[in-house]
């Protein structure tokens, strides 16, 4: 072998070694996060079975919030995700996203767009919540698509000053959507309320005794 | 003039596969007739699957989901009719970086790799398994043809420039040191997408088929290539020889991409290219100096 030839495959080598090594090394490794899928997606493991990556449901979406899973999300390259602080789901009543999706990896059984189950709202830093410090803040509670049934104010005393009121925003499961638009509204840098994967109608005990009066 | 008569079936194939990227951009472009990449897309309200990632579905989810059947069997139907590897000839991106790869693995090309004829049906089968074993349709994860048309039809992939999801976990102010890890944050990411983007698959594909192997993927690797040849061999439309007009002249083996399926019928056993691998791109219909190929129907055994 001259050395020219052997410079000419040395090349070929190690672009093609380049290139397929960033591919693996995406396809494979890739983020461990949880990813918010659209409404009516099945649970992850079935979603990610059902999902033939086609982008149907991306390219309908009206408000761009479903994002393209690229290469670095690894085992979810390719299916729709949504990050909430950049746009949540505006829960549109006719879900294009269900109706695009050419396989039951989003559940078409669901018409409801209020039953719809992304996830459950929580107040994920309660020292930053600025409603919580006793300030009228409150955002999430009026931007709430399901106001006073997916968030409620919960009134209490400010013991800091003794003459005024704390407006705690309470969020219950059983009625949130999970879309993320509180998330998304939060006024401070990161998020005080966010969105985390729950099972619904999985309420604890005590929850009945302390609020329903009744043992289940 | 003389070029488009001779040139004229290639003429209408690329007319054919630029109208296919332009149709996959058509939601950009604010129409709404037709959506959905080459994996699954919609057409004028009909739904349209590729009979593969239907076969993926139900290996990994164990079920067989009727809507998707059905769309999938429009598909198969129409690549039965017009020949199964109509669709890498005609319909798949995948194909023009092929041809282009084939031309310049003439110049630069420094292996000469000759895969095995039975290779992409045991990539294929490998495939089917392991959608099967994972529960997972597992080439369509990976497709090049799906990441293509994604990039296509939604805008080239430059996820990894997205930094809001970085940023909002790691939550600056907490450490006190807020700018800094600002900044820190949003440079990694913004060079970070570089290597993020799923298309570095289509350019290590493409690589190997300029340097190590003539159209190393198209050709003998990818699974649905291998679905469609499986089709294709059963299809009624075919390339037809004509013997008493050729002459033996060779000039389509030179514009053949698969030119081992002309070997037959060229020597005289078969009237017919009968070996699916061909996928019908009329090629070498248009090199015949005699006019002795053409499209046909091969509707009784002969």
């Amino acid at each position: 072998m001259d050395r020219r030839n052997f410079f000419k495959k040395s090349f070929a080598v190690s672009a093609i070694g380049c290139a397929s090594g960033f591919s693996l090394l995406n396809f494979l490794g890739g983020e461990n996060k949880i990813y918010f899928r659209p409404p009516g997606a099945l649970s992850e493991e079935d979603f990610l079975a059902a999902c033939i990556r086609c982008g149907k449901c991306i390219q309908d979406c009206p408000y761009d919030t479903l994002i393209l899973g690229s290469a670095k999300d690894g085992k979810s390259a390719g299916t729709p995700y949504i990050n909430f602080r950049e746009t949540p789901c505006y829960l549109c009543e006719d879900i294009p996203c269900i109706k695009a999706c050419p396989t039951d990896a989003l559940d078409h059984s669901l018409t409801d767009i209020s039953k719809a189950n992304l996830g459950t709202a929580v107040i994920t830093d309660r020292e930053a919540c600025l409603s919580l410090n006793g300030i009228r803040c409150e955002i999430c509670y009026r931007v709430c698509p399901l106001i006073d049934n997916a968030i409620t104010l919960n009134k209490q005393e400010n013991k800091a000053t003794g003459k005024h009121t704390i407006f705690e925003p309470v969020v219950h499961k059983d009625a949130c959507t999970g879309c993320g638009i509180c998330e998304n509204a939060c006024p401070l840098d990161n998020s005080a309320i966010t969105v985390i994967q729950t099972q619904k109608g999985d309420k604890a005990k005590h929850y009945f005794y302390l609020n329903e009066g009744v043992t289940s | 003039m003389n070029w488009v008569k001779n040139n004229k079936w290639k003429i209408t194939r690329r007319i054919v596969q630029i109208g296919v990227i332009l149709l996959l951009m058509t939601p950009i472009f604010g129409f709404s007739f037709f959506k959905g990449t080459l994996i699954s897309s919609e057409i004028f309200g009909i739904s349209l699957t590729d009979p593969f990632a239907f076969l993926d579905y139900t290996l990994a989810t164990k079920t067989i989901y009727l809507p998707l059947l059905v769309s999938a069997i429009l598909i198969l139907g129409f690549y039965f009719l017009v020949g199964g590897r109509v669709f890498c000839s005609w319909i798949c991106p995948i194909f023009i970086l092929t041809e282009i790869s084939e031309k310049l693995h003439d110049k630069f090309g420094v292996f000469n790799y000759k895969p095995s004829d039975s290779q992409k049906y045991w990539v294929l089968g490998v495939l089917l398994v392991l959608s099967l074993v994972t529960s997972k349709p597992v080439f369509e994860w990976i497709s090049p043809i799906g990441i293509i048309s994604q990039n296509i039809a939604l805008g080239v992939d430059f996820q990894g420039s997205e930094f809001g999801s970085e940023l909002a976990l790691g939550s600056g102010e907490d450490f006190g040191t807020s700018k800094e890890f600002l900044i820190e944050g949003r440079n990694e990411t913004e060079w970070r997408f570089l290597f993020n983007s799923s298309l570095w698959l289509i350019f290590a594909i493409f690589l190997i088929d300029v340097f190590v192997a003539k159209g190393w993927w198209c050709k003998s690797t990818c699974p649905v290539g291998a679905f469609y040849s499986i089709v294709h061999k059963t299809s009624p439309t075919k390339i037809k020889i004509d013997h008493e007009v050729c002459t033996s002249c060779g000039d389509c083996f030179k514009v053949c991409l698969v030119s081992e399926v002309l070997k037959e019928p060229v020597k005289g056993t078969t009237k017919w290219v009968n070996d699916g691998v061909c996928t019908n791109c009329m090629n070498c219909v248009d090199a015949c100096p005699e006019n002795a190929l053409k499209l046909g129907l091969k509707i009784k055994q002969e």
